[in-house]
């Protein structure tokens, strides 16, 4: 009897526990997902219906005219443009800098790779803040605002450091002796590092290329220092400068800011596993 | 081990030189985008350099007097540290907390890390709209839901009282943050000592107790540079209060970094702007460089230098 009483409570404990744990689980579910699911419907709702009362939790009309006004009637598409070649770009120039680098400081051994190493480690953490006034002044000495290379060349400067720590991680991770096998087979330094490391570190350098690009697509403070013309604006920048506006018309803005997200969380759904481990060993290893 | 020896000798001469020259592409950048502005963002510091004029006189420390003296510079200064100290608290605890609970859950472990990651990819400048939609002080979700069940009675404006817009931004930039602790930590639960644990709860310790003796000793390494990193990261941040308040209302929520891009762009003071980003610079060195001291050690215990 005793015995069987036992088991009972303890099964009604642990079903108590478990409805608590599911509540839990519920509750962390809605506070990340209620925050995107209202900016997406308020995306689908006529300019009227957006501010009606009480708030309608499904539009009661859905329509697509923000969608269409953001493409037809702004300039978005130009944003859009815009951050896809400095994403692109970044990205091609990111990988060939820091690969090279990496593989140098993953293979061999010279004075300058401590110094090397410190402000590889140093430029990470620095503030942003301390580049924008002496480069804006630089650049529009050299009447460089508002110019693509500019910009794109200091994307990869702030990239190429994170990149170089995270690919040394992978290149160290290949057997030394497949390069110098490669060099007996009379590979020079370059084409074993080409041919035979390189094809090797692919999933890392997969990982390093989708966190730059990520880091690309939302850089916001760089854009709007060195771009004030729609023509080189990226998104984020066009978007921050609607709602820093006054009269912000919030079923247009969500409609951007859904868009804004779309390819991120596509990556994300694609290739969780590389950028889950490129933010993970670029941080707590070390 | 032979060929090994013969390979040895044979190559350090011959091998120095790619070496160095692998590394010039990454230096050359680096120097001109990164060390250059570094130092002529020190030498701007010290001079008077604005818009409205063509001339810039050396002022020596001048602007740094300027702005030290300047009743705004303390309230930002305390900004900065409400903003950092209490953010990375918040998500320190919310994180560790989250990572604790989801790695014990038996079932849905995946679909909860997937969820949890999603705020950290979101970007800030989204994070931004979709909250001060949410908040808005008349037609916001949030005010809606806490006048309907009766817990305000009035509209609660987030963003334009002053007392409670820096609160407003810590707890969005807590929403954002939280999943890159929780990330780190269930990181390091994955190599938790399972022995030690079950051993202690042979020995009748309670969770608290195997808790605090054997997990958190275990995690403390990751929860150290976590905390460094996020300290830094959080201080640096930009865009989260660009977007919302701009550093409103009557500078209640700038901080550091907000100023620097004020003085400068909006009131274009670059000296004073310069000089500011100089003492954010000290403030982050000396955080980051005994965490580096310590990475530099642990790589060389690793033979990587």
């Amino acid at each position: 009897m005793n015995r069987i009483a036992a088991a009972k409570s303890g099964g009604k404990g642990r079903h108590v526990a478990y409805a608590l744990k599911l509540a839990l689980c519920a509750a962390i579910t809605l506070i990340i997902v209620v925050p995107l699911y209202w900016m997406i419907v308020t995306s689908f709702k006529s300019e009227s219906d957006v501010y009606s009362m009480p708030i309608q939790f499904l539009p009661k009309a859905p329509t697509t005219e923000n969608y269409e006004y953001a493409f037809t009637q702004t300039r978005m598409p130009w944003y859009i443009l815009n951050s896809m070649v400095y994403v692109i770009v970044t990205v091609i120039v990111v990988i060939a800098v820091a690969s090279l680098a990496a593989y140098s400081i993953s293979r061999y051994r010279h004075r300058g790779k401590k110094p090397f190493l410190f402000a590889v480690l140093f430029s990470q953490y620095m503030p942003i803040t301390t580049l924008i006034v002496p480069l804006y002044i630089a650049f529009s000495a050299l009447s460089l605002l508002n110019s693509r290379p500019a910009i794109i060349a200091i994307y990869c400067a702030l990239q190429i450091p994170i990149a170089i720590w995270l690919l040394i991680g992978y290149f160290n991770g290949i057997p030394r002796a497949l390069d110098e096998a490669a060099t007996i087979d009379g590979c020079n330094s370059f084409q074993a590092f080409y041919k035979v490391v390189l094809p090797l570190a692919r999933s890392g350098l997969i990982a390093v290329g989708i966190s730059v690009a990520i880091a690309i697509w939302q850089e916001l403070i760089l854009a709007i220092t060195f771009t004030n013309v729609d023509e080189l604006r990226p998104l984020m920048a066009g978007v921050s400068a609607t709602m820093t506006k006054s009269g912000i018309k919030w079923g247009q803005l969500a409609a951007t800011g859904t868009i804004s997200c779309l390819p991120i969380i596509v990556i994300y759904g694609l290739c969780q596993r590389y950028l889950v481990r490129g933010m993970t060993s670029g941080a707590v290893k070390g | 081990m032979i060929s090994m020896k013969a390979q040895g000798m044979a190559v350090p001469a011959m091998r120095r030189q790619p070496a160095v020259r692998y590394l010039a592409p990454a230096t050359v950048i680096m120097a001109a985008m990164l060390g250059f502005p570094i130092v002529y963002n020190l030498v701007l510091s010290f001079y008077q350099w604005t818009l409205k004029s063509s001339e810039h006189p050396f002022v020596g420390l001048g602007n740094y007097i300027e702005i030290l003296s300047g009743g705004k510079f303390v309230q930002i200064f305390v900004n900065s540290i409400i903003w950092t100290g209490v953010g990375v608290l918040l998500q320190m605890v919310i994180g560790i907390g989250l990572a604790l609970f989801v790695d014990n859950l038996v079932r849905g472990k995946q679909f909860m890390r997937i969820i949890l990651l999603v705020p950290w990819i979101i970007p800030g400048v989204v994070t931004a709209l979709m909250w001060k939609w949410l908040l808005q002080s008349d037609v916001g979700l949030i005010n809606y839901l806490l006048m309907e069940s009766g817990i305000t009675d009035d509209n609660t404006l987030f963003f334009s009282d002053p007392k409670l817009a820096l609160f407003t931004l810590i707890l969005v930039n807590t929403w954002k943050a939280v999943p890159f602790w929780f990330l780190m930590i269930t990181a390091g639960l994955q190599t938790k000592p399972d022995d030690q644990i079950e051993a202690a709860r042979l020995d009748g310790a309670g969770v608290v107790q195997v808790f605090r003796h054997v997990t958190l000793p275990h995690l403390s390494p990751v929860i150290a540079s976590t905390g460094v990193l996020t300290t830094i990261w959080t201080l640096n941040y930009f865009d989260l209060i660009w977007v919302m308040t701009k550093g409103g209302p009557a500078n209640a929520t700038t901080t550091l970094p907000i100023f620097i891009y004020r003085e400068a762009f909006e009131f274009n003071d670059f000296g004073a702007s310069a000089a500011c980003a100089v003492l954010s610079f000290l403030i982050v060195a000396s955080i980051s460089i005994p965490y580096m001291r310590k990475m530099f050690s642990n790589l060389k215990s690793e033979g990587v230098l």
